[in-house]
């Protein structure tokens, strides 16, 4: 057991302890500048509650979380079926797939801001086919749904490279036994696939909505959380408070909400897809 | 018909999620003017001139190198950490190691942002702010969850007969996990240092937070705080943003196989 302490130490030290600290200090007024700490109770979450501006970066952290898990399933899935076959030229486009999700987020961030901006290759291109295209980074809702687009794009290319590899688990044999029994596409599809990438399923979920919970980078790249705060984040929030602003205390009622958030959300996906794997 | 309907297809798809990489690598090669006409032309004609000047005018060179140096001993150190808590995890079956290997699951889901401001303090208390050191201990920290639960999957293929005997014959403990153990973890190895690897690489608020201005930045760091700077010249924003991918899409390539088997290691329990 003494292999273990080490590793048991570090993680107590960074990562424990700072769990606790943050969970005292959202009780607190801290001041680091003046070194100075006061006990104020509640009252931190109390003016996170009557805050309008958190509680709209607190919607918009739910909003992308929502999208992070429906759409990188979906099309994940999609693109899956449609790359799970057995030529080279598979093979690599699957390599290539993959990349986006390796890329630092801030260059992410970047280059959407970059193709996105009004006069942007998206633009270019909708106005080339006679569609009028959005403000995508200075109209306050399509800010939000651009920095939900660029962690999607990374989101659904981990999404498909993860249900290939699903896919390309399943004996082919199911299939084949199914059809011989007269099973449509569909039913194939409904009683064979989808049971079988249960487990996918689940870790596609989990780690898009961390992601999306913890939301940053791309958000700073792409919109800095404007405009005004129209598409600030939770976690953006947290910094500015904490460290634009000094405010240590608000910022950790924040974070301690945060994290009660990610707690639940994620224990009650694990506790619904697991369930979902074991049924079927 | 359809087959090739289908090749097409997925050409097409696969070339979307390509096409923001394309941009960075093609207009990295572009002059100014070019970038500003047509941003999504390949480069006729390349031109160095991005390259140069980002590595002229910035700190793109520091920053690779403090980059490489912070993503290497992080990652060496996860390696060796995380593989010994999941041995002495396996090893055991107390309610100590239990509740170990229960609460280091939680990181797991731990935002970053979160944790940052105590984390500062308690680096603080032992010296260790502003430092490489500091920064590269809290990544360890917050990273050997995830290592420790691809080993843990891992060690369960490897038969606790194996341990027995050779404890039975006088080996320690110490030098059966060093001699016997790491090197049968070898494929765990890859998948943990090539998925840390990256992730550490790309890690921004992390460095931004725990290093502070006054040290050397990592190469994302540094690439935020040029966006401003750059903001006339796109020709070296893009090439800056071609070196800071550059390292992670060469790592990613050698050991693209590890990534998604580490990456699947937790969901085919």
């Amino acid at each position: 057991m003494a292999m273990g302490l080490p590793t048991t130490a570090l993680f107590v030290a960074l990562v424990v302890a700072p769990i606790a600290i943050t969970v005292t200090y959202s009780l607190n007024d801290v001041n680091f500048l003046r070194d100075e700490i006061s006990w104020v109770g509640f009252e931190n979450y109390a003016k996170l509650w009557d805050s309008g501006d958190f509680r709209h970066a607190l919607y918009v952290t739910l909003l992308i979380a929502v999208a992070s898990v429906v759409v990188p399933n979906a099309l994940g899935l999609l693109f899956a079926v449609l790359l799970d076959a057995g030529s080279r030229l598979y093979t690599a486009l699957r390599i290539i797939l993959f990349a986006p999700f390796v890329l630092s987020p801030l260059v992410v961030g970047l280059t959407f801001r970059w193709t996105l901006a009004n006069d942007g290759s998206l633009n270019n291109a909708l106005e080339a086919l006679g569609i009028p295209g959005p403000q995508w980074i200075s109209s306050p809702n399509f800010a939000v749904v651009s920095v939900g687009l660029a962690l999607a794009w990374q989101l659904i290319a981990f999404a498909t490279v993860l249900y290939v590899a699903a896919l390309r688990a399943i004996p082919t044999d199911l299939y084949e036994a199914a059809s011989i029994d007269g099973a449509s596409g569909y039913l194939r599809f409904r009683l064979i696939t989808w049971p079988l990438v249960a487990p996918a399923v689940t870790i596609t979920t989990l780690i898009s909505l961390i992601s999306a919970l913890k939301l940053y980078d791309h958000v700073v790249a792409l919109t800095g959380g404007g405009p005004g705060r129209a598409s600030e984040t939770v976690g953006l929030a947290i910094i500015r408070a904490g460290f634009t602003q000094n405010r240590a205390g608000l910022a950790s009622a924040m974070a301690v909400l945060l994290l009660v958030i990610t707690a639940a959300t994620t224990a009650i996906s694990i506790r619904v897809l697991r369930r979902r794997e074991v049924d079927l | 018909m359809i087959r090739q309907a289908r090749a097409l297809l997925a050409i097409v798809v696969s070339a979307f999620f390509l096409f923001p990489l394309y941009l960075v690598i093609a207009n990295a090669f572009k002059t100014e003017p070019e970038i500003l006409r047509s941003p999504a032309r390949p480069p006729i004609g390349p031109t160095l001139d991005g390259m140069s000047g980002v590595l002229d005018a910035g700190d793109v060179g520091g920053g690779l190198v403090n980059s490489l140096l912070i993503t290497g001993s992080t990652i060496a150190l996860i390696m060796v950490l995380s593989s010994m808590l999941a041995f002495a995890l396996h090893m055991s079956n107390s309610w100590v190691s239990n509740t170990i290997g229960a609460v280091i699951l939680f990181g797991l889901i731990l935002p970053t942002p979160v944790i940052l401001i105590p984390v500062f303090r308690v680096l603080k208390y032992f010296s260790l702010q502003n430092s490489f050191p500091g920064l590269i201990l809290f990544l360890c920290a917050y990273y050997a969850p995830f290592a420790v639960l691809v080993y843990r999957g891992f060690m369960r293929s490897i038969p606790k007969d194996l341990v027995e005997a050779a404890s039975m014959d006088g080996a320690s403990l110490g030098f059966i996990y060093w001699s016997v153990i790491l090197p049968l973890l070898r494929p765990a190895t890859a998948s943990v240092l090539v998925i840390t690897g990256v992730w550490v690489w790309n890690e921004f608020l992390p460095p931004l937070v725990l290093l502070g201005p006054l040290q050397g930045n990592t190469v994302t760091v540094g690439l935020f705080r040029s966006v401003g700077q750059f903001d006339v010249n796109f020709g070296q924003l893009f090439s800056y943003m071609l070196f800071v991918s550059i390292p992670v899409l060469v790592f990613y390539l050698a050991l693209q196989r590890y990534f998604v088997r580490g990456l699947t290691a937790g969901a085919t329990k």
